[in-house]
């Protein structure tokens, strides 16, 4: 179920930065199993 | 909106994104996306690549979840979130994130102090499967639809907070917010023009639709124009959840050739409930005996007789019943999101009333079935379930069901409904036999109940037999039945007179049993008096009869002086003037002591007799004084008279001559 109108005070270049950024988060998290909330993507 | 500055994680990034923002492509929301690993490529940022993105974080949070994720952890998956948006998970940058990737639930059930909804995520998938599957459907609808009006027709309220939350799910779909009678709103469509839409139809019935177009183009004629609606609307197939059209239709062929019920469970309910009256009438004209079957559809165009406003009413509301239809799944999963209930809520729910209703109906449709009254169905049916229940493996042998005459006994449907139609068998139900074997099974080990219940017993014994004190039978053997401690062994040899003989013994018990508690009763009574255990059936010194018994009319005990008295005549022979009545003052004694009753005193034998005036007139004119009460033996001993007419009149005579009861 896409979302085809906005809904939210911020446009898809915010959107796309949270959720890469997050996507990456998790990705560390899921690989090595620790709390990575300060890791930065670099 | 969040401060784009907050973000340090990615200083980089943003510096890049900031200085896209300033350019026109910005302002055209075609933004270049900077790669977060190689700093390297740019794409714009369209709808499909924040898609793709979310897609990969979903990923990566399925993932996550999967491994069953401590309390810990899940909070190390908040602060990712934070740290992806720069600030509270609960922004509304977070809100949308969480929403994005299906974490709404999770992110409250750690930290947040709202409580998570109790729906499974199994519920969640199955809702919005459905909703997804349903969205074409819901966006085709014209803006004189309205959800709530279909909510409201069905008798569903109380989810206003679901609807919201529908709708922001699917915001491309116009919704109306103002509670329109949704009937109203087709039958404003004349000339079949929704119905010639098709939009929300089932494939068949776009099809009928459009041949019905195609047949009634430059048609004016009213009658023609009837008819050629009537032929297409015989075969327009009754409304289908459009969710799930590949379950078949509901007037299936299947259906016309199968069983009533089938048929009329084919009707779905907002069509039944649409057309209650001409449903009703279907269905009674469907049970006449030797109906001809007809599908519901069908039987509505002919009532129609080929009128065309009818015909057009029924077309509008076949559509609108297809909406109910189709949303039905829907309604469904929101009412067990909403606590609501379910149908199987609503089946717990059913009366006595309701059930009993229920049930004739389904008899009269399998009495039409079968060309029979619902009577007569009714007794067919008793006398299989009879048979079946006889021809079981253990059932019980009972005379009246059974051919006695052959081995091993077998049932008789002849001898059944010879018993059945007998007039005090007329409530007989098989239940009955049911609650009588149960009782006999109770009574008795499973052993003895087997040979009791495979002897081929009168079923009336059997009830006595049920009927009996868990006390009552004492022993059964191969050879017979024994009814209570002193009872004889009743045998099941000869079979021919055995329930006869078996009734008798049950009689004899029923007798002693009602003697034995009248007697425990008569020894509390006498107990309760002062009288000692055995007064009634034997002598007793008179030293344990109580005071009371033996008094003056000042209360004074008279038992010493009778003591005495028979201390004087011990060895004589007794008489009247021997025992000295007048001198001894017996007679003021029973003056005294029975002054209610005129007492007489005899003395006969070594016996003194103390009798109780009858007041009754012989046939002579003299009194009657034969009732002795009791009487003193000259060893000192007490002895109730067995003259008395019963020992129960005797403990009430002395229940009122008690100091208590006077």
């Amino acid at each position: 179920m896409a979302q085809t109108e906005p809904m939210y005070d911020f446009d898809n270049k915010r959107k796309l930065e949270i959720v890469s950024k997050f996507e990456y988060l998790v990705r560390q998290l899921n690989e090595h199993g620790v709390d990575t909330s300060n890791v930065t993507p670099e | 909106m969040a401060n784009l500055n907050k973000i340090n994680e990615i200083g980089d990034v943003q510096a890049q994104l900031d200085a896209d923002a300033a350019t026109e492509s910005l302002k055209q929301q075609e933004f270049t996306r900077v790669d977060l690993d190689t700093h390297a490529s740019s794409v714009d940022v369209n709808d499909k690549d924040l898609f793709t993105a979310i897609t990969a974080a979903k990923t990566e949070v399925d993932l996550f979840l999967a491994d069953n994720p401590s309390e810990a952890e899940i909070k190390g998956l908040i602060n990712n979130l934070e740290a992806a948006i720069g600030g509270p998970f609960n922004s509304e940058e977070g809100i949308w994130l969480a929403q994005q990737l299906g974490l709404a639930d999770e992110l409250s059930l750690a930290v947040g102090p709202a409580p998570a909804p109790e729906v499974s995520p199994e519920k969640i998938a199955e809702l919005t499967a459905f909703l997804t599957e349903a969205e074409d459907v819901l966006k085709t609808l014209d803006s004189d639809f309205s959800l709530e009006s279909m909510l409201s027709i069905l008798g569903d309220p109380g989810v206003a907070e679901q609807i919201e939350a529908i709708k922001l799910s699917f915001p491309a779909v116009k919704w109306v917010t103002e509670n329109e009678d949704v009937m109203t709103a087709l039958n404003n469509n004349s000339d079949y023009r929704a119905l010639n839409d098709g939009t929300y139809l089932s494939a068949e019935q776009v099809e009928v639709v459009m041949a019905l177009k195609s047949a009634l183009e430059g048609k004016t004629d009213a009658e023609e124009r009837a008819q050629i609606i009537a032929e297409q609307l015989g075969d327009l197939p009754n409304p289908n959840p459009a969710p799930n059209p590949s379950e078949g239709g509901p007037v299936s062929e299947e259906a016309l050739n199968g069983s009533l019920q089938a048929l009329f469970d084919g009707v779905p309910d907002s069509m039944q409930s649409m057309f209650s009256t001409e449903y009703e009438a279907w269905k009674a004209a469907m049970l006449e005996p030797d109906a001809t079957r007809i599908s519901f559809n069908d039987y509505l165009v002919e009532q129609a007789n080929g009128d065309e406003g009818t015909l057009s009413t029924i077309a509008l509301k076949m559509q609108l019943a297809n909406i109910i239809e189709m949303l039905k799944p829907f309604i469904e999963a929101i009412k067990s999101l909403t606590g609501q209930g379910t149908e199987g809520d609503a089946d717990k729910t059913e009366t006595d009333a309701e059930r009993v209703a229920r049930e004739e109906e389904a008899l009269k449709i399998r009495a039409a079935e079968h060309n029979r009254t619902p009577e007569e169905q009714r007794q067919v049916e008793r006398l299989a379930a009879i048979k079946k229940y006889f021809e079981a493996d253990g059932a019980p042998v009972i005379e009246e069901f059974y051919d006695m005459e052959v081995t091993p006994k077998v049932y008789s449907e002849t001898k059944t409904q010879n018993f059945l139609a007998k007039t005090e068998n007329a409530t007989f139900k098989l239940e009955d036999v049911q609650a009588l074997e149960t009782s006999i099974k109770g009574l008795v080990s499973p052993e003895k109940a087997e040979l009791i219940l495979q002897k081929g017993l009168g079923y009336k014994t059997l009830n006595a037999i049920a009927n009996l004190p868990t006390n009552a039978i004492e022993n059964i053997t191969e050879t017979g039945i024994t009814l209570g401690k002193e009872g004889t062994e009743i045998s099941f040899e000869p079979a021919t007179d055995f329930n006869e003989r078996l009734e008798t013994a049950i009689d004899a018990f029923n007798r002693a049993e009602i003697e034995r508690v009248a007697e425990e009763t008569r020894a509390a009574e006498l107990s309760a008096l002062g009288l000692p255990e055995g007064v009634l059936e034997n002598s007793v010194p008179l030293e344990n009869i109580p005071d009371a018994l033996f008094v003056n009319a000042d209360r004074e005990t008279l038992i010493p002086a009778l003591t005495s008295l028979f201390g004087v005549i011990e060895g004589s022979p007794l008489s009247m003037a021997d025992l000295g009545i007048i001198e001894n003052n017996i007679a003021a004694f029973s003056e005294l002591s029975f002054s209610n009753d005129t007492g007489f005193l005899d003395a006969v034998g070594g016996y003194l007799d103390i009798d109780r005036g009858l007041g009754e007139t012989n046939w002579n004119g003299s009194e009657d004084n034969a009732d002795t009460i009791f009487r003193v033996v000259r060893d000192g001993t007490f002895q109730l008279d067995y003259a008395m007419k019963d020992k129960d009149t005797f403990i009430a005579w002395l229940q009122a001559r008690t100091p208590a009861a006077n």
